[in-house]
C-alpha cells in the first residue's frame, strides 16, 4: 500500500524551470554482492535487468529503473505513478522472497522514505547550483546519472534523466523545506 | 575548494565527507588483559604528525562508503585514496 498524502503535492512553474512533485512512486532499497553469482541471476530473474555496477549510474526498463548507490546498494523505483485503485505493489513481496529470506541480500521498503521531485527546464542546473557543491559541468554529469550529494544542507539524490529533466530524490521531512528553497532559488534565476 | 576523490564516487567537494581519525590502528586481540596504560595508549594516543598521515574518511552524504587516504598534513595535499582493508602506500 502506498501513502497518497504527500508532503508537497503542489505544482510551480518559472521562466525554463517548473518544478512538481512526483508521487506515490514505490521504492525498494536493495543490498547485495555483484560477486556473489546466485544474487545476480536471482535479480536478474527478477527484475528482468542487470544492476548498474559502475558507480553513479542507473539504468531502466519499461516498468522500473535502478539507480546505484554504493558498491553494493541500488535503489529500485517504478516509473509509473501508482492509481488509487490498484494500490498494491508486488515487487517488494517478490523481491523480500526471493533475495532476503534465503539470505542473498536485504530488501527494504523505502517509499515513505523519499519523495520525488520532477524539475524540468533548461534552467535546472542554475537553480540546483545556488546550493549545491557538485560540479554539475563536469564531464560526470551525463544523462542517466545519479549523484548523491547535499543540497542547502539536505541530502539528495539527484538522478540526471536527460539534459531539461531531472529527479530530486528527498527525504520526506525535508521535502517542505527543500520546496520552500527551491522556489526561492527559482525566482533569483527565473530572470 | 577541497576536493577528495571518493574511490566509489569520484572527485567530490569536501563537505559531502566526514573524518574518521587515524587509520591502521588494531584494536588489542586481548583488552582484557593489558594494563590501564595500554589501554589507554590503544584508545586515546595518536600521531599527530606533520607529513603524510594516513587516516579514515566517510563520504556521508555520498554513497556512505569508508575509506583510507594518506593526506599530507602540512598543505592537504592528498597523496593517494584506497580502500577499506587495502594496504597503505609506501
Amino acid at each position: 500500500m502506498l501513502n497518497f498524502s504527500t508532503p508537497v503535492s503542489e505544482k510551480h512553474s518559472y521562466n525554463n524551470f517548473s518544478m512538481k512533485e512526483k508521487a506515490p512512486i514505490a521504492k525498494i532499497n536493495l543490498r547485495g554482492d555483484l560477486e556473489n553469482k546466485d544474487f545476480v541471476n536471482k535479480i536478474r530473474n527478477i527484475i528482468g535487468m542487470m544492476l548498474p555496477k559502475e558507480s553513479c549510474n542507473a539504468s531502466e526498463k519499461e516498468k522500473i529503473t535502478s539507480l546505484w548507490l554504493g558498491p553494493n546498494e541500488w535503489l529500485i523505483v517504478s516509473n509509473d505513478e501508482m492509481l488509487k485503485e490498484t494500490n498494491a505493489y508486488e515487487l517488494e513481496q517478490i523481491l523480500f522472497d526471493g533475495i532476503s529470506k534465503i539470505n542473498l541480500g536485504a530488501v527494504t521498503n523505502v517509499t515513505d522514505q523519499f519523495t520525488i521531485f520532477s524539475l524540468s527546464g533548461s534552467n535546472i542546473i542554475e537553480v540546483l547550483s545556488k546550493g549545491c557543491p557538485f560540479d554539475f559541468e563536469s564531464n560526470n554529469f551525463v544523462d542517466n546519472k545519479v549523484i548523491q550529494t547535499v543540497l542547502n544542507h539536505v541530502d539528495v539524490t539527484i538522478h540526471r534523466k536527460n539534459k531539461n529533466n531531472i529527479d530530486l530524490y528527498v527525504r520526506r521531512s525535508f521535502a517542505g523545506y527543500l520546496w520552500d528553497w527551491l522556489k526561492d532559488s527559482a525566482n533569483l534565476t527565473s530572470s | 575548494m577541497f576536493i577528495i576523490k571518493c574511490p566509489y564516487c569520484g572527485e567530490r567537494d569536501h563537505s559531502e565527507f566526514s573524518y574518521g581519525g587515524e587509520a591502521h590502528i588494531n584494536r588489542p586481540k586481548k583488552p582484557t588483559e593489558l594494563t590501564d596504560d595500554q589501554w589507554a595508549e590503544y584508545l586515546f594516543m595518536r600521531k599527530n604528525i606533520k607529513g603524510i598521515h594516513y587516516e579514515r574518511w566517510n563520504h556521508s552524504h555520498g554513497c556512505r562508503r569508508w575509506f583510507n587516504m594518506a593526506r599530507d598534513t602540512s598543505n592537504d595535499k592528498i597523496h593517494s585514496v584506497y580502500k577499506i582493508g587495502e594496504k597503505p602506500p609506501v
